[in-house]
């Protein structure tokens, strides 16, 4: 398993002493996980989600006053400029 | 006045009867805290605020409020606005929430005075606090021991008569197994029983807040206060059942087969006293099985890492929270989350994203989801026999402070009983069941049909009376 590309993949640098160890553990996880391969779902499961509830809706009126909370939201935030949250540039 | 051993019940009578101010109540507490939180590290933070608080109260006079002047501690997990919410993290260490959880608010309304927060393992994951930012949790009852975990702080605030009662979150057995290991009462409520919105999301899809206190009946008055739908959170429900359902007094009781050989044969024995306590009762006593639960752990494993990898994706260093300075955004993303997350946080993520990646997607994620729906079928069978069932909360009492810390997989093993009432949605309890011959908390966990806490309630009460003579 490639542990960088998953680093990578989830956004998160990692020394190379934890890759080691991150390879090590995740053998043991995953070979416990995989038990759930031997357990028969059959197509029983497929039939039973049939039933499940789906997402919840709710109509798109009485929105609040726009900047209402802008600037106790922006306070959470490391670098604001004029009401906005600041970043580097996407592209380069 | 001698205020030992005080309940919600107890407390709210003093209150009324004018023979105590809430204001005095709450330096109580403070007090105890001030003597007992630098060896317990139940608190995180007390508030400055909570005497000041606690005296409004008392000026608008006392009411008839559920909750009103009681003294309660909250997970860090859940906002209170205006104060710091950190979830065990370096990542949050300074966040100020900007608003108040629904649960928070209700509370509120309540009347109830908030002392501090307390500690949790890191964004909730993990069994002994030995995952948060700010060090473990010990145990009230032995101090080389665990609190249980994530909710251990607000266990051990119960626990060493720090509060009345508190807040904690279930998502794998995060308010059952440190309620547990500190001899407390723990309820994680029905899926949707209680609204999410304002608490911190690990895995959305099993997150719950819950009450910790220290009698079953003041658990359900704090329940009664927090549940209900609220229109911010869609997966939430009204519980019109609640105080419907009969209960005649000759109610089944399923056992929960298990293996006992990975359980502390004081436990075994502990079932078996539990058991025969309930039909001394007149409560009717069958063995139950539930064929799938073996594979609830390895399928909550998959499932919950799944959720961790997708909802904390917020934390980037953006919007909120730790910010490390990279070359590009992208490496600032890779830096803030080096630093801001521990090492649990960053395996889970990194589990969760190895589970969702194409090539495994089917292999895992959706397999796990299919046994998910297995396991909730077999309560399902289960239910059509027996009105509630009972189980060990954990294989172990407290264990030592280290003695896991370095083997994922056996702290994640500590779910295997908690785990499968999540796996349906299921309300289960945690109660206390004596102590072994260490003097470690033993808990008994009840499980019960969907928005069946009353049940749990009814069940829990009888047991915690008889149990205390026996």
């Amino acid at each position: 398993m490639e542990i960088e590309k998953l680093a990578k993949l989830a956004r998160i640098n990692l020394s190379p002493e934890e890759k080691g160890k991150l390879q090590k553990e995740f053998e043991v996880i995953l070979n416990y996980i995989s038990a759930l391969k031997e357990a028969d779902t059959g197509d029983w499961g497929e039939s039973f989600s049939k039933k499940e509830k789906l997402n919840a809706m709710r109509s798109d009126e009485n929105a609040h006053e726009a900047g209402k909370f802008t600037k106790e939201l922006l306070e959470g935030a490391p670098f604001t400029e004029n009401g906005y949250v600041k970043v580097k540039h996407v592209f380069e | 006045m001698s205020l030992n051993n005080l309940t919600i019940k107890k407390a709210r009578k003093l209150l009324t009867d004018k023979e105590i101010s809430a204001k005095e109540l709450t330096a109580y507490f403070l007090k105890n805290i001030e003597k007992k939180n630098k060896n317990i590290n139940a608190y995180l933070e007390v508030f400055a605020d909570a005497l000041n608080e606690a005296e409004k109260l008392d000026k608008e006079g006392i009411g008839n409020r559920p909750l009103l002047g009681i003294p309660m501690a909250i997970k860090d997990n859940i906002l209170i606005k205006g104060k710091i919410c950190s979830a065990g993290s370096q990542m949050l260490q300074n966040y100020k929430a900007s608003y108040d959880a629904t649960a928070i608010k209700k509370l509120k309304s309540a009347g109830a005075v908030f002392l501090g927060r307390t500690n949790m393992d890191e964004f909730a994951m993990g069994a002994s606090t030995e995952n948060s930012a700010y060090g473990a949790t010990k145990n009230p009852k032995d101090l080389t021991r665990v609190a249980g975990g994530s909710s251990g702080g607000s266990a051990a605030a119960v626990a060493m008569d720090g509060c009345l009662g508190a807040l904690g979150s279930d998502t794998g057995g995060s308010i059952r197994q440190p309620a547990s290991f500190c001899g407390v009462v723990g309820l994680n409520p029905t899926y949707g029983a209680v609204s999410r919105s304002g608490l911190i999301a690990m895995a959305s899809s099993f997150d719950q807040i819950g009450s910790m206190a220290k009698t079953v009946e003041d658990a359900e008055i704090i329940f009664n206060v927090i549940k209900g739908k609220d229109p911010m959170d869609s997966t939430s429900s009204s519980t019109p059942d609640f105080d419907e359902r009969k209960l005649d007094g000759k109610l089944k009781i399923g056992v929960l087969k298990y293996d006992k050989k990975g359980v502390d044969e004081e436990i075994n024995e502990s079932m078996e006293k539990s058991a025969k306590i309930f039909k001394d009762l007149g409560y009717e006593i069958s063995e139950i099985e539930l064929p799938n639960i073996k594979y609830s752990v390895p399928c909550y494993y998959i499932l919950a890492p799944a959720e961790v990898s997708s909802n904390l994706a917020r934390f980037d260093g953006v919007k909120y929270g730790l910010f490390k300075e990279g070359k590009s955004l992208t490496e600032d993303y890779m830096k803030t989350r080096e630093a801001g997350f521990g090492p649990e946080t960053r395996r889970r993520i990194m589990l969760g994203t190895y589970v969702l990646s194409a090539g495994y997607y089917d292999a895992y994620y959706v397999k796990a989801k299919e046994i998910r729906k297995l396991i909730k079928k077999d309560f399902e069978n289960v239910f059509k026999n027996v009105d509630a069932v009972i189980s060990p909360v954990s294989p172990s009492v407290a264990f030592k402070i280290g003695e896991k810390a370095n083997d994922p997989l056996k702290m994640y093993l500590e779910d295997i009983f908690t785990a499968p009432a999540k796996m349906a949605g299921l309300p289960a309890m945690s109660v206390p069941a004596g102590l072994n011959s260490e003097g470690l908390p033993i808990g008994l966990q009840i499980i019960a049909p969907g928005f069946g806490e009353n049940l749990l309630f009814e069940i829990g009460k009888k047991y915690e009376s008889s149990s205390q003579r026996s």
